[in-house]
């Protein structure tokens, strides 16, 4: 009937932070199983294949945040892995060629903002340096445990956590401190409107503070955005790295790192329900019966999903469960890859912006259109989009002589006006003619394309809605209201852990969840073996 | 376009053929109506006109009509926002009948809810203070459910019906919680406050009447034990539930079928002394038996004043109904806490042997505040005051006077005491 196999620790999903995770307890001497529902691991890291000879990362492509201290742990360079390319560029495009690359460090990047305005060129290096001080003020809460509010929790470490914020926003300056407590609850439109008056500048930073999230510039909570994004890339002090054969080769060098030290991957293994024995997990189910005993349960998928589908709401309280369905995740991100037959024309654009990241968005204006558009359910007349060409830095990825190109289009509906299967066409069109008023001559090159609408991304890489994030990364919904108030690093039964975008500090490809989780679980298998 | 189309499925579906209830099986069960035929007025089976929500302020039981016609007094009041009679005759008479006579009260006012579905019972265990897998079919019992902090939410009877059916009877109105509660189980709940009617039997004389009506076989169930019998050819779940213990029985219909099985009930009664009674008696019994009342000696977790008057059952004196030892169930932790550490809150049955109308507020212990006092009540069968008070702990423990702040006397000669209390057993009054 069942075979029953024994392991101490079990990941529920094989993505990168479940991997991250895998490796960080194999490492230290348990043994670890790792269970992908799915038929390759990797999650939302994979590079596929999406035309004869064109690679591309089909989910994620970019490290942005990725620790650094992750990378040593694993020891991922002794494992062949390596960046293609380290510190990725951003560079908003003008149609005339004068663009812009942030964040502008050098006196000839202040000089290209001057080139718009000069009264911006002397305002921004205040506004980054301001925007790194309330970085780092966030820091350091990403990359510790934060605990559970509220009568179940850990009243001591959340008070210890709530001084040691309130002792960090004390120590700025009177300035900064007013300035503070003005931005976090401040829309990033009204923000950047009493600082700078270049379009195009705002509109990038506007860009930025809002992509991969269901707000617009103008919504209450995007400056709050901003300062978390600038915080997860600040504590893992990598900007944005681009791993040689993609995504995939990522996944690649994680499990490894994790296998070297014991641990299994199994693909194809739903787990549909968690074990539970006197309020303590002591396994997972899969859905032809196999069972799988541990000590120890990290799960990657998301809280709603752990909480309620896998462990069962006999083991939820009725209004933890009201917490959980409450959750909010949108998703509204659609992809598009495109095979080019050799390198697009854009104006002006040298070596360091091709091989970057570019950021079309021309003003605050365009990113509010498009989120506008999105809540009724429209896609975009004009959309705002990232485009990273990765075969630039990585010549495995194409043909020789040709490119892939990947872009990443926020405010794309889940529910678009007529359903997606009518409008996937006019999607692909609004990206590429909004692309060609920047790459005039993209449209003679394209080979082949691959537009990946948000029902698509929830297909093919089991996300909900598409959501990127496993619920929204807002200030309702961050520290120690993610997953859900009461919830923090604190499931309803003993010994399991969520390890994925669904725990502190969240979504993105920082790895930070999976190393919190396994820290968690750690300490939790220590403190079990003392007792034993 | 659409509201014409809906209008014609109405017509089609009041012009069409008429579906007969299923015949029920009455030939073992001869009663003298035998021979009456009910004649089908159409206006009955009309929906009726709904007023809205908030002009409606009181309901009213499918049994008002009967009840008014009984109602010497003409006093009513309001209990689970139904428009209920206070007193029959008058409070001595009333009390009378179902003390010492039997009685005959309507409490279709209770919410009912129907739970049903192939995981209804792991559903219930996860909602209720009690192991619900433990009430067999046929049985009942009391239960608490409580708020992820252990707070009650509400209290009730909990009926098992049949496999994978139960119905709750319950005050309040918790419907949303249930539903949520419910949601992720093979389950559902319905709020069947408005198809079900309930006439509850009282007094040493009922069994009497039963045997009278042809009802042997209930006399020999226990305490909360019930089942399906007939009633008029009608099906009617009989329980030997209600607050004066054994002498009580409640019974549970179809609304349709409760004005002729009241009718029937008081006229085959008669001989034996059969009396309605009201919700005042009702109220009385209640505490002689030193059960606390939902609204009245404490509040739901979910009034509006949150905070106040809000309790857990160890609190009221029941934790026997919390089962520490079931897995899982809303506020499960809290209350296994309380059970480790002990209640807070103790409550006590108070004796007043005083003249006239009393009411009693304050606790003191040694000329300290120490609680207060819910209910109390006249009883006729104990010739004094009794009430419920809430003490501290703290106060209880220690040896020293106890007292109440007491009004004494009728308006207009009114004085205000302190009392020495006298803590009295619960229940006040046995049967």
């Amino acid at each position: 009937m069942s075979t029953v196999q024994t392991s101490d620790v079990l990941i529920i999903g094989a993505g990168h932070n479940g991997l991250i995770a895998a490796a960080y307890l194999a490492i230290a001497g348990y043994s670890v199983r790792i269970l992908e529902g799915q038929d390759r691991p990797g999650g939302a890291a994979v590079t596929e294949e999406f035309a004869p000879d064109y690679y591309v990362s089909t989910c994620a492509h970019l490290l942005d945040g990725w620790s650094r201290q992750i990378e040593k742990d694993l020891k991922l360079h002794k494992l062949d892995f390596e960046m293609a390319a380290r510190t990725t560029t951003t560079t908003a495009l003008d149609r005339d060629g004068r663009h812009l690359v942030l964040p502008a460090q050098k006196r000839e990047d202040i000089q290209l903002i001057a080139g718009h305005s000069s009264a911006d060129a002397g305002s921004y290096p205040d506004f980054r340096d301001q925007m790194d001080r309330f970085a780092a003020t966030l820091a350091p809460m990403l990359n510790q445990p934060v605990p559970a509010f509220g009568p179940d929790g850990d009243t001591v470490a959340s008070r210890k956590l709530a001084s040691s914020l309130a002792w960090r926003v004390q120590k700025m300056s009177n300035a900064d401190r007013h300035d503070w407590l003005r931005f976090q609850g401040n829309s990033i439109a009204n923000e950047l409107d009493r600082t700078f008056e270049s379009d195009l500048l705002k509109g990038a930073i506007a860009f930025d503070a809002t992509f991969g999230h269901a707000m617009g510039a103008s919504t209450p909570g995007s400056a709050f955005a901003l300062a978390y994004k600038g915080a997860l890339r600040h504590s893992s002090k990598g900007a944005m790295a681009n791993p040689a054969g993609g995504m995939g080769a990522f996944t690649d060098a994680l499990i490894e790192a994790s296998s070297q030290h014991g641990a299994e991957l199994q693909t194809n293994c739903r787990v549909t329900k968690l074990l539970v024995e006197d309020e303590r997990i002591s396994g997972a189910e899969l859905s032809d019966g196999t069972r799988y005993e541990a000590k120890v349960v990290l799960s990657s998928a998301s809280a709603r999903t752990t909480y309620l589908d896998m462990l069962g709401p006999q083991h939820v309280q009725p209004a933890m469960q009201r917490r959980l369905a409450r959750i909010r995740k949108t998703g509204t991100v659609a992809k598009l890859h495109l095979a080019l037959e050799g390198l697009p024309h854009i104006e002006n654009c040298a070596e360091r912006e091709y091989g970057g990241r570019m950021i079309i968005a021309p003003s605050v204006g365009h990113v509010d259109q498009a989120f506008a558009a999105c809540k009724r359910g429209q896609i975009p007349d004009e959309p705002v989009m990232e485009v990273f060409l990765p075969s630039f830095h990585d010549y495995r990825l194409a043909p020789p002589g040709h490119h892939v190109m990947s872009i990443i289009v926020p405010f794309i509906p889940y529910e678009v006006e007529g359903g997606w299967e009518a409008q996937e066409e006019s999607l692909t069109k609004r990206i590429v003619d909004t692309l060609s008023t920047y790459a005039t001559d993209i449209k003679l090159k394209i080979i082949a394309g691959d537009t990946l609408t948000p029902p698509k991304i929830e297909k093919q890489f089991g996300l909900g809605v598409g959501g990127w994030h496993q619920g929204d990364m807002t200030f309702d919904q961050a520290f120690a209201f993610r997953p859900a108030p009461g919830l923090a690093h604190q499931a309803p039964v003993d010994g399991l852990f969520l390890c994925g975008a669904a725990a502190h500090p969240g979504g993105g490809m920082t790895g930070l969840p999976g190393k919190l989780a396994a820290e968690q679980a750690l300490s939790f298998l220590k403190e079990g073996a003392k007792d034993d | 376009m659409t509201d014409e189309k809906d209008h014609k499925a109405d017509v089609l579906e009041k012009d069409g053929p008429k579906q007969t209830p299923q015949e029920l099986d009455v030939s073992d069960q001869a009663t003298p109506l035998d021979d009456y035929k009910p004649v089908h007025d159409p206006a009955l089976f009309e929906a009726p006109q709904v007023a809205p929500v908030f002009d409606q302020t009181i309901q009213i039981s499918p049994l008002h009509l009967f009840a008014a016609e009984r109602n010497q007094t003409n006093e009513w009041v309001k209990w689970n926002d139904f428009s209920c009679v206070e007193h029959y005759q008058d409070l001595e008479n009333d009390y009378q009948a179902m003390r010492y006579r039997a009685g005959i009260c309507d409490i279709s006012a209770l919410t009912k809810y129907l739970f049903t579905g192939p995981d209804v019972t792991a559903a219930l265990n996860r909602l209720m203070t009690i192991d619900v897998p433990k009430i067999a079919i046929g049985q009942s019992a009391r239960t608490f459910y409580c708020t992820d902090d252990g707070f009650v939410i509400g209290e009730g009877i909990l009926y098992c019906l049949e496999e994978n059916e139960y119905r709750l009877t319950t005050e309040g109105y918790h419907l949303d919680w249930f539903m949520e509660g419910v949601e992720l189980f093979q389950a559902v709940v319905e709020d069947t406050t408005e198809q079900v009617a309930g006439i509850l039997l009282a007094g040493p004389a009922c069994c009497e009447l039963l045997k009278t009506i042809g009802l042997e076989k209930p006399l020999s169930w226990s305490k909360g034990q019930g089942g399906w019998i007939k009633m008029l050819h009608e099906p009617v779940y009989l329980t030997r539930t209600g607050s004066l213990g054994a002498d009580s029985f409640e019974l549970w219909m179809d609304i349709e079928d409760a004005p002729l099985i009241w009718t029937r009930l008081l006229k085959m009664g008669e001989p034996l002394g059969l009396a309605p009674f009201g919700e005042g008696a009702r109220r009385l019994a209640r505490l002689e038996a030193g059960h606390p009342s939902f609204a009245l000696d404490y509040v739901g977790a979910f009034a509006p004043d949150e905070g106040a008057g809000v309790v857990t059952p160890f609190d009221l004196g029941l934790g026997k109904l919390v089962d520490g030892e079931k897995s899982g169930f809303a506020g499960k932790a809290a209350l296994k806490a309380i059970l480790h550490r002990g209640a807070s809150i103790a409550l006590i049955g108070i004796e007043i042997s005083q003249e006239g109308p009393v009411s009693l507020s304050t606790l003191h212990a040694n000329g300290k505040r120490a609680g207060w006092v819910s209910s109390c009540l006249f009883s006729p069968g104990l010739n004094r005051y009794i009430a419920l008070g809430h003490l501290s702990m703290e106060a209880l423990g220690t040896d020293g006077v106890i007292e109440v702040d007491a009004v004494l006397g009728e308006k207009w000669s009114q004085i205000s005491k302190r009392l020495p209390v006298k803590i009295a057993e619960k229940p006040f009054l046995t049967n």
